[in-house]
């Protein structure tokens, strides 16, 4: 639901503020890609602030990933949907820039001691966490998903072919595309 | 070999651009063995400490590079072409689907792209469960850690920065112990 306020209003700047704002104290905790925050996104846009429908949360995902481009774009399309224009480009500014900056600042202290204890320990150490954080977000995503039986079956296509080859996603997103449409058509 | 910024951010843009289904693979590809302006192994690491760090991997990756080359400016150079372009990209498309979004056929696919997306990110966090299980020693940590951030997002619902408050210490407190 686009908001209807007019952009002169206070409220209009308030809300891009509250979204930028948000998606600013996110970006520290988007250990092992952006997609570990989709659950936590869920519960701020949809469950906490109302300003996304779980449907529209969940397709305007969907339209991210069958689109070309880095897969965190999917928070600029968020902020479009509910804010507009300056929605969009804060979102995607407020989720980069504090991680950005303190991985310039990082990669300054590294180039002086590649090797050093505190770096691999920040390397190895995340693993297990991060594990734990994308097996959320895809069970997060998944919950339209047991409603049809053929979205189950692509699903399970997804995790195993994922599971065992090195296959090229886009094949199994173009493959999700035709099915869904097929599907649509014979229901 | 010197890389002008105008040149960053085209190539960036051209890995936005192409990039389906993430752009890793494209990068890897553009800056590896397209220009050559990366070594495998430089690649390898910089996409290590890119996963670790907070901020979307590929982000990080083209803010490394960019300031490797040309500091600051470099990393922005880089970082605008990979997200910028694609953005405007992805709102036109968007535009599209709005014209489009009230045939089932269009809601058929969306729903059969969002069933991939989400076997995607399962069969990722699986296949990155396995390589865990089999470091060994640290093993019971590791099951730990990682069902207490599942169980915090999914059954109890917590917020992300509640959960990670908790987390991250001890689990750099625990890889502590075991980095010497």
């Amino acid at each position: 639901m686009m908001t209807e306020l007019p952009w002169w209003s206070a409220e209009y700047w308030l809300l891009q503020w509250q979204l930028f704002s948000y998606y600013l104290h996110i970006s520290f905790l988007t250990f092992g890609g952006s997609i570990t925050t989709l659950p936590d996104q869920y519960r701020f846009l949809v469950d906490s602030k109302h300003l996304l429908t779980a449907t529209e949360f969940n397709s305007l995902f969907a339209i991210s990933q069958a689109s070309p481009g880095p897969n965190i774009l999917y928070v600029a399309l968020f902020g479009w949907k509910i804010a507009g224009a300056p929605a969009a480009f804060l979102c995607l500014l407020g989720i980069c820039l504090p991680s950005s900056v303190f991985v310039l600042a990082l990669e300054r202290l590294a180039r002086r001691d590649p090797g050093a204890r505190w770096l691999r320990v920040i390397r190895t150490g995340l693993a297990p966490m991060t594990v734990g954080l994308i097996l959320a977000a895809g069970t997060v995503l998944a919950r339209p998903v047991w409603l049809h039986w053929w979205m189950i079956g692509l699903m399970g296509l997804a995790v195993s072919v994922t599971y065992l080859s090195k296959r090229n996603p886009m094949i199994l997103i173009v493959i999700g595309a035709l099915l869904g449409a097929l599907m649509s058509v014979l229901a | 070999m010197t890389i002008s910024l105008k040149q960053l951010f085209v190539e960036f843009m051209k890995m936005g651009l192409s990039g389906f289904g993430g752009v890793l693979p494209f990068a890897r590809h553009a800056l590896v063995e397209r220009t050559g302006w990366m070594s495998e192994k430089e690649f390898t690491e910089s996409l290590a400490i890119g996963q670790a760090m907070p901020g979307p991997n590929i982000v990080n990756v083209s803010l490394m590079f960019g300031y490797r080359r040309r500091g600051l400016w470099g990393a922005l150079a880089a970082v605008s072409g990979l997200l910028l372009p694609p953005m405007l990209a992805l709102l036109v498309f968007y535009f599209f689907y709005r014209q489009f979004e009230h045939y089932p056929v269009v809601r058929g696919m969306l729903q059969g792209v969002l069933a991939v997306s989400a076997g995607l990110m399962l069969g990722s966090g699986l296949k990155m469960a396995k390589s865990l299980l089999r470091s060994g020693e640290k093993l019971l940590h590791a099951v730990i850690l990682a069902l207490a951030a599942y169980v915090g997002i999914v059954v109890l619902g917590m917020p992300l920065a509640i959960l990670l408050a908790v987390l991250l210490p001890v689990t750099l407190l625990w890889a502590m112990r075991h980095e010497k």
